[in-house]
């Protein structure tokens, strides 16, 4: 990525093809050849060429981009409740597979309003871009499972 | 939410800017599904910014991925096509992330 973003502008121009062929819904491999056609083992040499060199260019933007909020982050309590549904979403990144997460879910869920605490981290869980077979799809897999006999 | 350890500040601050590279990229990429390398090798590429007497620093090398990177790396379009299930990343996620990512 530095390469391409900041050491060859040929690199740079094959970059932007390969993110217009995804944007036009290009599978990766065939915006990749788009993007790069014959010239692959250019790139690779180019590539290799850059990382030998023993120098990586760095830029200095002399001016902010935009003002930042000066706002100080705000501390406030939240109900049990949403403090364990959140910790439960937590888990569910960091630790799906412990069997504690799934049971702290449940516990959340059947405390709060029926399932909707369960079903919104599902969701969430289900929607952002799971890759089968990781833990995390494990984990709504089993979760669904469990929901199922509550009904 | 990213949950880190603040006993190792150095190295947390990378993390902390990979990781937000991440949601920033999630949030901004129009319902396209970012490849892992592109999405890896950014937020590489922005864990060492660093803002400066308002002045922002972009591009300052990782060390340690880059003299990784010096002695071998993998072919650029298996590298470029690789998904979490690819075995170039199950097999060789250390040296995956040496190429491109974290």
């Amino acid at each position: 990525m530095h390469y391409m973003r900041m050491g060859n502008e040929q690199a740079a121009q094959a970059l932007g093809r390969y993110m217009h062929a995804l944007r036009m819904m290009s599978h990766p491999n065939q915006a990749f050849t788009e993007a790069f056609g014959s010239g692959e083992q250019e790139f690779s040499d180019g590539f290799a060429n850059y990382v030998r060199a023993g120098k990586l260019p760095w830029i200095v933007l002399a001016k902010m981009p935009a003002a930042l909020p000066q706002d100080e982050p705000s501390v406030h309590e939240v109900p049990a409740i949403e403090g364990a549904r959140r910790l439960g979403r937590v888990l569910v990144d960091v630790q799906p597979s412990r069997p504690a997460t799934l049971k702290l879910l449940e516990e959340t869920a059947r405390a709060s309003d029926r399932k909707s605490s369960l079903l919104r981290c599902l969701r969430s869980c289900i929607t952002s871009s799971c890759d089968p077979l990781t833990p995390r799809q494990s984990f709504c897999q089993h979760a669904k499972t469990r929901m199922s006999r509550w009904s | 939410m990213i949950i880190i350890d603040g006993e190792t500040w150095n190295q947390s601050e990378n993390n902390l800017l990979h990781e937000y590279t991440h949601y920033y990229l999630d949030l901004n990429s129009a319902g396209v599904r970012l490849p892992l390398w592109y999405a890896e090798g950014s937020a590489e590429l922005f864990s060492t910014v660093k803002v400066l007497f308002g002045r922002i620093q972009l591009g300052l090398a990782v060390n340690e991925r880059y003299w990784d990177a010096r002695s071998s790396w993998i072919p650029l379009r298996e590298l470029m096509t690789a998904t979490r299930q690819s075995p170039v990343y199950v097999n060789q996620s250390t040296a995956f992330y040496r190429n491109h990512g974290r």
